[in-house]
């Protein structure tokens, strides 16, 4: 023991968290396992694409098609399926067991907690990544196919798989087991589906130079999106993870609005520069999503210290108070003036020129605000606010879905009755379900309710600040 | 009180509507070893707690050292070693690796925190189990390890929350003398125990607290030793204890609390240290064959009780 303590330390060079977590990972069972399975399904794909590829000569062109779909569909299992699932219970085993208070009492700051469980898993996952090479190679040789395009979208995997680890490690801290599965199967669902898009996406574009509607955008240009966008959603992620278990005098509301501001400035830029094709704005709205329900989710609750940093800056810091103090108040003026920012440079594309557009933005509000500002009215002490949040939207997809299916089959719009529900308007939108007629209707109901959400939550919130005020003036008097 | 580490003044913790602490007040010289005795939700923990970063007061404030612990959290957590109630283990880690961990997390290098890791395994008496993964340890080594947690920082205050709960007779020794290695060694400890027989053995000072009041707060010794201002003491004599129950008749700063065999016991008011000397020289000048002459000291827990009795309900 004492030797390999005395040995010079490389270790000493990383996070705590890292080492530990990689001594724990590198043992357990689920790594050994997903590594043993990898090599064995790697092996069998391998040969079973040389058996094909020498016995079927004349259909080759089909079989070669088929084993390579099997074989990256093997190698997604492990990547990102499988090693990602194992951050749901990176911080959240911590929790249970009473050691996250121990570990946040040293000098680690949660930011680095949450760093050290990304970090452990991801370079587990580039081990499995780098046991795979060899495959690739074998491929090569054997198999012909274009090592770069395979080398590429192992890349690219593994790329998704880091930003699919961020997610579920911030989905770890929470504790109801329905909720994180919730967010598992939308999760993995939706990158999934991004993922395959991207890959076909990035192929045909190699092929046919773009997709139809995609503005011809050029694989570079996709990959810069990813640069920039990828990095910042898994610092937010690791953000939120943090804000979840970091003590209440710490303020990682600010850091993470300034991200979610972060993302926005870098969307403005690169659609104005010609990079993101008008896309980069919508994919940040996207990526801004879990940002905006985290905060509207944060309790109101009083932290003196955080408050006093605030007061010290005098007006300036009451000024910044309204935007980036822990809290769903300032949560709510946040949010307003990012989907204010949202707007203009929709404005600015030109998005806006047409009704679709309009209701696009106004609906992405509301969709958002119109379940916080029920939450608040009916529940507004809740401590399980995201399981209401969540039920809220799943009861309003599964209207607008049965309401669709019900106008389809009737051959009637009633549709149009659920102008007045953002989900519906957004959903309906982006399927172009909105027939052009009424399309101004909706757009002015789905506009009420959004302003009525508004409305309400900035008139919810006097309480709360007013409650602020009366703690800070207890606070002076109290100290003298 | 000359140098006093803990300073803790006006203190109060609400959760929602609940008050968990109110207005507590309470001062811990430097080197003393302070015990914090009250029932189940008594505001124990959650005092302790607020003292080591872990909650933020209501309002109120709490110094360690003379640093704030809303001002300088980090700086408290440099000087303050926490020991909560549960042992706080992972699972494919062995004892060496857990304490290396925390050693690095608290940003010792190399053949400092080497040192260090030698220094409290051996303190812990944890070398032999260095190797030995932590979910294969016994209650008493993991409350051993988890004490060498506490200390691989070297802090100069510990507070520890009911650490002797859960133990076996031989590992609340073990942990015990531990206790008082460390309090030998001028740290300052500030430990919350339901066991108050071993918190009087162990303690300097008690705070009591109850429904989020401190309701006493003194040395161990004024506890024990004294009923309220009332003393009792046990006089055994050789031979016949007439001559002893005539010379208590006589006396008056004493009265008969009770006859037994060899002697009595007697009761005294507001005596000191001094007045019982001269009480027992009077005693065998006046030619008492005095055998023997003990104050009896009460249990922790009926001063506990007392105390409880004591105590005025909260004004409304």
């Amino acid at each position: 023991m004492i030797s390999s303590a005395t040995r010079s330390d490389f270790a000493d060079w990383t996070s705590p968290v890292l080492v530990k977590e990689l001594r724990q990972g590198l043992r357990s069972r689920i790594f050994m396992s997903a590594f043993f399975v990898t090599q064995l399904l790697m092996i069998a794909s391998v040969l079973m694409n040389l058996a094909i590829s020498s016995a079927l000569d004349s259909r080759a062109g089909d079989a070669r098609g088929l084993m390579d779909g099997l074989f990256w569909f093997l190698i997604s299992l492990p990547l990102a399926l499988g090693m990602p699932m194992r951050g749901f219970t990176a911080i959240h085993s911590e929790i249970k067991d009473r050691t996250i208070e121990l570990v946040l009492l040293s000098h680690l700051s949660s930011w680095r907690i949450a760093l050290g469980k990304w970090a452990a898993i991801v370079i587990q996952t580039l081990l499995l990544v780098c046991s795979i090479l060899p495959y690739v190679l074998l491929r090569y040789y054997l198999g012909g196919v274009n090592i770069l395009a395979d080398l590429q979208s192992l890349g690219l995997l593994f790329v998704f798989s880091c930003v699919l680890t961020a997610v579920t490690v911030a989905m770890s801290p929470y504790e109801s087991k329905i909720l994180r599965g919730l967010f598992m199967v939308a999760v993995f669902a939706g990158f999934w589906f991004l993922m395959g898009s991207v890959m076909v996406w990035l192929t045909v574009t190699s092929l046919y130079g773009g997709l139809p509607g995609s503005g011809r955008m050029a694989p570079w240009q996709v990959y810069v999106m990813m640069a920039v966008f990828a990095p910042a959603f898994i610092i937010l992620c690791l953000e939120m993870a943090a804000s979840r278990i970091a003590p209440a005098a710490e303020n990682h509301s600010m850091r993470k609005r300034l991200l979610g501001a972060f993302l926005v400035g870098a969307a403005v830029i690169l659609d104005l520069a010609g990079v993101g094709n008008k896309w980069a704005i919508s994919v940040a709205a996207v990526l801004l999503v879990p940002l905006i329900i985290d905060a509207l989710a944060e309790p109101a609750a009083f932290s003196l210290p955080v408050w006093k940093r605030f007061l010290a800056r005098g007006l300036p810091g009451r000024a910044a108070a309204w935007l980036i103090a822990p809290g769903w108040v300032s949560a709510t003026v946040y949010s307003i003036t990012i989907f204010g920012v949202l707007a203009a440079e929709a404005l600015l594309q030109g998005h806006l020129g047409t009704s679709q557009g309009r209701i696009m933005i106004v609906s992405y509000a509301g969709t958002l605000l119109l379940p916080a500002a029920i939450i608040r009215l009916f529940q507004p002490e809740t401590r399980n606010f995201l399981g209401f949040y969540i039920t809220i939207q799943f009861s309003f997809m599964v209207l607008t879905l049965l309401v669709s299916i019900l106008s389809q089959s009737l051959n009637e719009q009633f549709t149009s009755w659920l102008a007045p529900v953002p989900m519906s308007a957004l959903l309906l939108n982006l399927f172009n379900n909105i027939p052009t007629p009424v399309q101004s209707g909706f757009l002015l109901l789905t506009s009420v309710a959004t302003g009525a959400s508004v409305a309400f939550l900035a008139l919810r919130s006097l309480t709360p600040w007013r409650d602020f005020s009366a703690n800070l003036r207890q606070h002076s008097a109290h100290n003298g | 009180m000359a140098d006093p580490i803990i300073e803790v003044e006006r203190l109060e913790r609400d959760f929602g509507n609940v008050k968990a602490v109110k207005d507590v007040t309470f001062s811990i010289e430097r080197g003393t070893v302070a015990g914090f005795i009250g029932a189940n939700g008594a505001g124990k923990t959650t005092t302790m707690r607020m003292m080591v970063t872990l909650e933020t007061p209501t309002a109120g404030t709490i110094r360690i050292g003379g640093d704030d612990v809303i001002d300088k959290p980090a700086e408290i957590r440099r000087r303050v070693g926490w020991m909560p109630d549960h042992f706080g283990t992972y699972d494919n880690v062995t004892v060496y690796e857990y304490l290396d961990f925390f050693g690095r997390s608290f940003g010792y290098r190399r053949e400092e925190r080497l040192r260090r890791l030698m220094e409290v395994m051996e303190f812990t008496d944890l070398t032999p189990l260095a190797d030995r993964q932590m979910n294969s340890l016994s209650k008493g080594m993991n409350q051993r390890l988890c004490l060498g947690r506490t200390l691989i920082h070297d802090p100069e205050v510990l507070v520890l929350d009911e650490p002797a709960a859960g133990l076996d007779p031989k590992a609340r020794i073990e942990f015990k003398n531990l206790i008082r290695l460390l309090a030998a060694r001028g740290k300052t400890i500030f430990i919350s125990s339901h066991i108050l027989s071993e918190l009087g053995e162990m303690c300097d000072q008690l705070v009591f607290i109850d429904d989020g009041r401190i309701v006493h707060h003194g040395s161990t010794e004024s506890l024990t030793r004294h009923h309220g201002r009332e003393t009792l003491i046990e006089v055994r004599v050789a031979g016949d204890p007439e001559p002893l129950y005539q010379w208590i008749a006589a006396a008056t700063e004493i009265t008969l609390a009770d006859r037994h065999r060899d002697g009595a016991r007697v009761r005294a008011i507001d005596l000191t240290d001094e007045d019982a000397a001269a009480l027992l020289r009077r005693m065998i000048l006046d030619g008492v064959a005095v055998q023997g002459f003990t104050r009896i000291e009460r249990r922790l827990e009926d001063a506990f009780v007392d105390m409880l009795r004591m105590t005025p309900p909260p004004l409304p």
